[in-house]
């Protein structure tokens, strides 16, 4: 092996291995690509919070709506469409929702849908699976009527 | 020795350049195959508008995205060039090249929306290989094969250095977010039930085990101290080779922990290359053969020029028609203003049908390289979450297979191993056969003339048939079937008899079926035709003109599993999977010998793959192909070469179809040592109560 070779490797590895080192500078939350931080399972997460999109019925029982109604067949596309919809703000997540309406209004399986809303439900993740799936807490984000 | 010098001793040791091209046709191999099937995907964030752009890396100084064409070209680039990168032609090129496309697109992919983890390490292996002498041997442009040498060595430290590191870098990011207090157990268990629910509430596939264990809080502890210790203890990896390659099997098998627990897939971990490092690569025999097949690759190099071309040609009408499509389908949410939705007509409830072409590609694809790469299919007609989770259920088909193979070979079939091994190995045959032909059945099959389930089980069943049977032991060729099949409530029982027309051979069987899971008979169904039964049996199967008898007892668990529950482009299809256990006494007509005097066990395993047909409940019915492990049937095992003779059982086709209410008729053929045809004519009556 050369001299020239040496030099190149050995400052190829040096410089792999402080760029992969960089991470640990990170503020929490600060991510990249492909030298990462791994923060995933790192922190636990007490809480789990999605956004869902809701049809409401004429006694205002709310019952969520599938991904294909929201826009994609892609449940966590879905998830992403809302979740950034909600945090788009008002008139992001209203349009998102008229959307949503309009489509509700033309699926023949959804009659009794008056209303669309999109919320944030928040569980305790271990009580779901240990003690079953009770109802998190819903905060609304937007509501829009489903036009007949 | 200087520091210095036994530094870069350790950091450079001696090895053949073989280990390193075996390297560069692993990790090549894979990156050029992860870029393949996930054309659709990586190419789709061309189209979407710049709000939801935040790059990160090396796409960092981009303030807008590039512009959709730039996109396919360099997805288009990095996909010849990898073609090279894998055959080792003009490496020193095409490898530093291949790596900053592959850095690029996925790093531009990452700039959109999550940050996927599963991708970091792939890239800088490549990287590091691209930089190296990775083509000395086994490529296109390789002489002769050199000595051993620190300038292959270092390459190879290297790369199992960073992958160290990164378990090393998680870890302790355990440590910073949490503490120590994250090997105590708690922490990991609110992750899976974050993760689990999260699913669970998007309607997405969520692990069931993970659900089921979180309920077990003791089960934690011992799982989040092995992986604080398997990531803060990787260091040690790089000290022994033996230390090495034990570390290595224990990283991998946390990754199909992770995949149990959490339905998390880390493909390039998964496949085992993101730990090929750690092994004398060289010397393994797949490896060989796969240089072998990239030496007669590259010899016909001009040709695969070619191919690829007539690759992008086909990509480039992939993107072509998924513009289209897009645009028929109208503004996409992301785009749409409030004009846009008060303009817009209603939409459908599904997302637009693929076009044509794009069908046909995604059909191909789904045949080649989908039968090695299950869920290509669907990849390429951008289904991407349908495909992963066939590539998962593929990993898991596979790794149960391997398994139960591995024990069965080990042990020379010891008999008290062989029994639960051989129903793993049939177990995982049966899900990475059904992975594949879900889908080739969900790209393939038209939505609009997919069946559903039956809505009613009838009360009373009769079924009248004849069957062919050409057996290479046995003289009977005409049989005639008759079978009652009643129900009631979850209960079923069905008398059967089969008689010989030409031969003195009749078989009597009754099945008792109790419906343990699932809706079916007992109220109608809500258009899910999952159940799982439980089965028993017995059968007098006679044999007068050969002068024997077999009585057989058995008892079996039957399943079917709708795919729509997977995943909602698989609406119409089913998997079906049997485990049970039978025992036989054979009675022979010898004065000597009586009933009973050979006993035997007989494993009862069984898989199959159908779709449903129209309305069964109306008109309609299903199809299914199968595999049955059973070998005392009218078609028996399969007749094999070598020291596979005699194992197998047999495969078959069956399926049904009713006119009305009333009327149906079955078909079915089976392939085993010996071949089996023939059709029954069906009546049904009343609806179970």
């Amino acid at each position: 092996m050369t001299q020239g070779e040496r030099f190149f490797a050995g400052s190829l590895v040096i410089g792999l291995f402080a760029l992969s080192l960089l991470p640990l500078t990170f503020e929490s939350g600060e991510d990249s690509f492909p030298f990462s931080s791994y923060p995933m399972f790192s922190r636990p997460r007490r809480q789990a919070e999605t956004v869902q999109a809701l049809a409401l019925d004429e006694k205002r029982r709310a019952h969520v709506l599938p991904p294909s109604v929201v826009g994609s067949e892609e449940a966590m596309q879905a998830a992403a469409t809302l979740r950034r919809a909600a945090a788009g703000g008002g008139r992001r997540a209203k349009t998102l929702c008229r959307h949503i309406a309009r489509r509700v209004a033309a699926d023949g399986n959804l009659t009794g849908a008056i209303a669309v809303e999109i919320a944030r439900i928040s569980y305790d993740p271990v009580r779901y699976l240990t003690a079953g799936p009770t109802p998190g807490r819903r905060r609304r984000v937007v509501r829009c009527k489903v036009p007949r | 020795m200087s520091t210095p010098e036994a530094l870069w001793r350790w950091a450079a040791p001696a090895a053949p350049p073989a280990r390193l091209a075996a390297l560069r046709i692993s990790a090549g191999g894979f990156a050029l195959v992860y870029l393949i099937v996930r054309t659709g995907y990586l190419t789709s964030y061309a189209e979407l508008p710049s709000q939801t752009f935040h790059p990160v890396g090396v796409a960092s100084w981009l303030e807008q995205p590039l512009p959709p064409a730039a996109v396919y070209v360099l997805h288009a680039l990095a996909l010849a060039t990898g073609g090279l990168y894998l055959l080792g032609a003009r490496f020193r090129l095409s490898g530093p090249v291949f790596a900053a496309l592959l850095l690029w697109v996925l790093t531009y992919r990452n700039s959109w929306s999550m940050i996927f983890h599963t991708e970091n390490l792939l890239v800088l292996h490549v990287i590091v290989i691209g930089l190296s002498r990775a083509a000395d041997a086994w490529a296109f442009d390789a002489k002769r094969d050199a000595p051993p040498s620190a300038r292959y060595g270092w390459a190879i430290r290297t790369l199992s250095a960073l992958t160290v590191l990164s378990y090393v870098l998680a870890g302790v990011a355990k440590l910073r977010n949490t503490g120590w207090e994250w090997a105590l157990g708690d922490a990991l268990r609110v992750q899976v039930a974050y993760d689990t629910v999260r699913k669970i509430e998007l309607g997405s596939f969520h692990s069931p085990l993970g659900a089921y264990l979180v309920r077990h809080a003791w089960v934690f502890p011992p799982l989040a101290l092995a992986t604080m210790a398997l990531e803060l203890g990787a260091p040690l990896a790089l000290l022994r080779e033996r230390w090495g390659r034990i570390w290595a099997f224990g990283a991998w098998g946390f990754h199909w922990g992770v995949l149990a627990l959490m339905a998390i897939t880390f493909p390039y971990a998964l496949s085992g290359f993101q730990f090929f490092s750690f092994f004398r690569v060289e010397t393994w025999s797949p490896l060989q053969a796969t240089a072998r097949a990239v030496k007669w690759l590259a010899r016909r190099a001009p040709r695969l020029g070619a191919t690829t071309l007539l690759t992008f040609a086909l990509l480039a009408v992939t993107s072509h028609t998924r513009a289209d499509e897009k645009a028929r389908a109208g503004p996409s949410m992301e785009t749409m203003t409030d004009a846009d939705a008060h303009d817009a007509a209603p939409p459908p409830s599904r997302a637009a049908s693929p076009s044509p072409s794009r069908r046909a590609v995604a059909i191909a694809g789904a045949i080649v390289p989908g039968l090695v790469v299950h869920g290509t299919g669907h990849y390429v007609l951008g289904r991407t979450g349908t495909g992963s989770r066939l590539l998962a259920l593929e990993g898991i088909g596979a790794g149960m297979f391997l398994a139960g193979g591995v024990p069965i070979v080990l042990t020379g079939a010891n008999r008290f191993v062989v029994g639960p091994a051989a129903a793993l190995v049939i177990a995982g045959f049966g899900v990475w056969s059904m992975t594949w032909l879900a889908d080739v059945y969900g790209v393939s099959w038209p939505e609009h003339a997919r069946g559903r389930a039956p809505r009613h089980l009838p009360r009373l069943q009769t079924e009248l048939g004849y069957l062919y049977v050409d057996h290479p032991q046995f003289s009977f060729h005409h049989l005639f079937e008759q079978a009652l099949d009643f129900r009631h409530g979850r209960l079923r029982l069905r008398p059967s008899a089969v008689f010989a027309s030409d031969d003195a051979n009749v078989r009597f069987r009754v099945l008792g079926s109790w419906r343990w899971l699932g809706t079916g008979a007992a109220r109608a169904t809500t258009g899910d035709g999952s159940f799982t039964d439980v089965d028993v049996a017995l059968t007098h199967h006679r044999y007068d003109s050969d002068g024997f008898s077999i009585a057989t007892a058995e008892a079996m668990l039957n399943g079917r599993l709708d795919l729509g529950r997977l995943a909602v482009d698989l609406t119409g299809s089913f998997g079906e999977f049997g485990l049970g256990l039978g025992l036989q006494a054979f009675d022979y007509d010898v004065p000597a010998l009586g009933f009973a005097t050979d006993i035997e066990q007989l494993l009862l395993a069984r898989f199959g793959f159908g779709a449903y047909l129209g309305a069964p409940d109306e008109q309609g019915g299903e199809v299914s192909i199968y595999y049955d492990h059973r070998h005392d049937g009218y078609a028996a095992g399969l007749r094999l070469g070598g020291l596979g003779s005699g194992v197998a059982g047999h495969f078959g086709l069956s399926a049904n179809w009713y006119f009305d209410a009333a009327w149906g008729v079955a078909l079915r053929a089976e392939v085993g040592s010996a071949y089996l045809t023939g059709f029954s004519l069906l009546f049904r009556q009343g609806t179970a109560r």
